[in-house]
């Protein structure tokens, strides 16, 4: 198995070499694949640049824990209003003014340099425990399929992820979660029925009847250890709104083809959502509990890979293993990616234009730098794997979306509101998670935070100069103008072309 | 999103995304709380109005973004 794990990564580094072969060497190539992005890639590279060891492991695995209130974490209408209500306009900015990241659309909307450093570095900085996760995932799924050390799959993961994006760039990110994307969803889908045959497993009901005597509260609300009660049932669903604030989601829409890619990947994404989430509920509420009793806390983080080991052929665990680290691989790429465009464009480069050779050269750093942190973040482990997504990883990435929404959609939003909120919103979430508890009033941790955000920004805004009239236009009227335009003259362009087939 | 609330049927599309939003957000949490119903026997009522809640959005936008949109 490790072997073949070993070949997997060789394969996928050899796959981002032929990428950065085919690419234009342009940061625009290696930073936004030349937003060429069609929908079925786009599609894969979304899904499963958020589907990651989290989505195998952790997501089950805190439902086994906690039971199925952690659902409402993980829904994806967050992705319909990111496409429909801000997709078009960040697309836009992309294709007329050449932005390449939306922390660079916010810093000229609101024309401050120092609020889209600030944006750039705490988005950066929260991509850490998400990284982590993905070297957490690999080294406790590998431990419990082969028994090796934990730190040994945490390593490889780094060293893998390292290589591809150095190497390969967004487009060979991109090839690499289609590939991947295939893998995992075949893993984690067909091998549920798999074993539930092999376990005997035969009706749901019959499963679900056992289980709850097995474990009073295992499906039902607050859960079997009383986690999920109002308060903190409420951040949870906010926290699951907000994941379209995901700087790894949000920078799709700027390498897009189209809006038309957009509109499909909502409907896309709603639809597969449904069958993709309910396997994960099974896996962790019905299957696991009753085959893989008697796990506790983050020891539960690798039910699903114990589970398989169990009932299925030793190729078949091994085979999780590979998709895991696909998973793993496909998310941390995306998200290294990401985060050398934070680092080169929104953080170094915040101040004046740098050459593509710098933008690139300032990326690869950036990237060096997450993934290190994030290892030792790995081997720290705080917390378990599906609550670093949950309560630090999404909350931080949460405390940029008021700034972000408002910058898009408000024209009355100013650079003070944003930051203020921004930096309040952060140092609360901060000191409320890891220092002083009850600054978060009980509720989960996005919420206070969030909310005191939400009120800074639109009460400093209104207390403060709106940006010039130039760049409300620019970043409004010229550009909802633009799209109504270019949206127009090609469904005309579409409509016209049978028409002229038929004459010929 | 000027395009879409600047006509009716945007207007519909906004409204019956805002009610489902806050539905889920500020009343779903109460809603679930010491139910031990299970729809079929073995989907939790969290999981059935998490499915509701998005078969309502893919509805919603797979229409309105295919009829009405401006942008479409």
């Amino acid at each position: 198995m490790l072997i073949a794990i070993f070949i997997l990564g060789i394969c996928l580094v050899l796959i981002s070499a032929y990428g950065y072969k085919l690419s234009s060497k342009s940061a625009v190539d290696y930073m936004m694949a030349g937003r060429s992005i069609g929908t079925f890639v786009l599609f894969f590279y979304v899904y499963f640049a958020i589907s990651s060891t989290w989505t195998f492991y952790g997501f089950p695995g805190t439902m086994y824990n906690t039971g199925p209130g952690f659902h409402m974490f993980f829904i994806f209408i967050s992705f319909a209003f990111l496409y429909i209500f801000l997709g078009p306009r960040l697309w836009a900015a992309g294709k007329m003014y050449g932005l390449l990241s939306p922390v660079q659309y916010l810093g000229e909307r609101y024309e401050s340099k120092s609020l889209q450093l600030l944006l750039g570095l705490c988005l950066f900085g929260f991509l850490f425990p998400y990284l982590g996760i993905q070297a957490i995932g690999v080294g406790a799924g590998l431990s419990a399929a082969t028994g090796v050390p934990y730190w040994v799959g945490a390593v490889y993961m780094a060293v893998l992820m390292i290589l591809i994006v150095l190497i390969g760039g967004t487009r060979a990110v991109a090839w690499v979660n289609v590939l991947l994307g295939l893998l995992f969803s075949f893993c984690f889908i067909v091998f549920l029925f798999w074993v539930a045959s092999n376990a005997g497993i035969t009706s749901l009901s019959e499963a679900a009847r056992k289980v709850v005597e097995m474990k009073p509260g295992q499906l039902s609300v607050p859960g079997p250890i009383n986690k999920w009660d109002p308060k903190n049932l409420f951040g949870l669903a906010v926290a699951g709104i907000t994941v379209f604030g995901w700087p790894h989601v949000i920078i799709g829409t700027m390498q897009a083809k189209s809006i038309t890619v957009m509109r499909k990947m909502t409907v896309g994404m709603l639809a597969f959502s449904l069958i993709f989430c309910g396997v994960a509920a099974v896996w962790g509420l019905h299957v696991t509990p009753l085959l893989v009793p008697g796990l506790k806390g983050s020891a539960a983080d690798a039910v699903v890979q114990i589970a398989i080991s169990k009932y299925l052929p030793a190729w078949a665990s091994a085979m999780t293993v590979l998709a895991v680290v696909a998973a793993a691989v496909s998310t941390a790429a995306t998200q290294l990616v990401v985060s050398g465009i934070l680092a080169s464009r929104d953080i170094v480069g915040y101040k004046s234009a740098a050459s593509d050779k710098q933008l690139i050269s300032w990326s690869r750093i950036g990237m060096v730098v997450a993934v290190i942190v994030s290892l030792w973040l790995a081997f720290v482990r705080p917390t378990e794997l599906g609550l670093m997504l949950s309560n630090i990883a999404s909350p931080g990435f949460a405390m940029w979306v008021p700034a972000l929404v408002g910058g898009i959609l408000w024209p009355r939003g100013t650079k003070q509101g944003a930051a203020a909120g921004t930096l309040v919103g952060v140092a609360w979430l901060i000191i409320g998670n890891f220092f002083y508890k009850p600054i978060l009033l009980g509720f989960h941790p996005i919420t206070i935070p969030l909310i005191v955000n939400v009120f800074l920004y639109i009460v400093v805004s209104l207390a403060t100069s709106p940006v010039s009239l130039d760049t409300r236009k620019k970043f409004f009227d010229d550009m909802d103008a633009w799209l109504l335009k270019t949206q127009t003259e090609q469904r005309e362009e579409i409509k016209e072309a049978p028409a002229v087939n038929v004459a010929n | 999103m000027r395009e879409i609330t600047g006509h009716r049927p945007g207007r519909i599309f906004c409204l019956v995304l805002a009610i489902s939003i806050i539905w889920w957000i500020f009343i779903v949490p109460f809603v679930v709380q010491n139910s031990n119903y299970l729809f079929l026997g073995w989907m939790p009522l969290v999981i059935l109005l998490w499915n509701i809640q998005t078969i309502i959005w893919l509805v919603a936008c797979a229409i309105y973004t295919s009829k009405y949109w401006p942008y479409r």
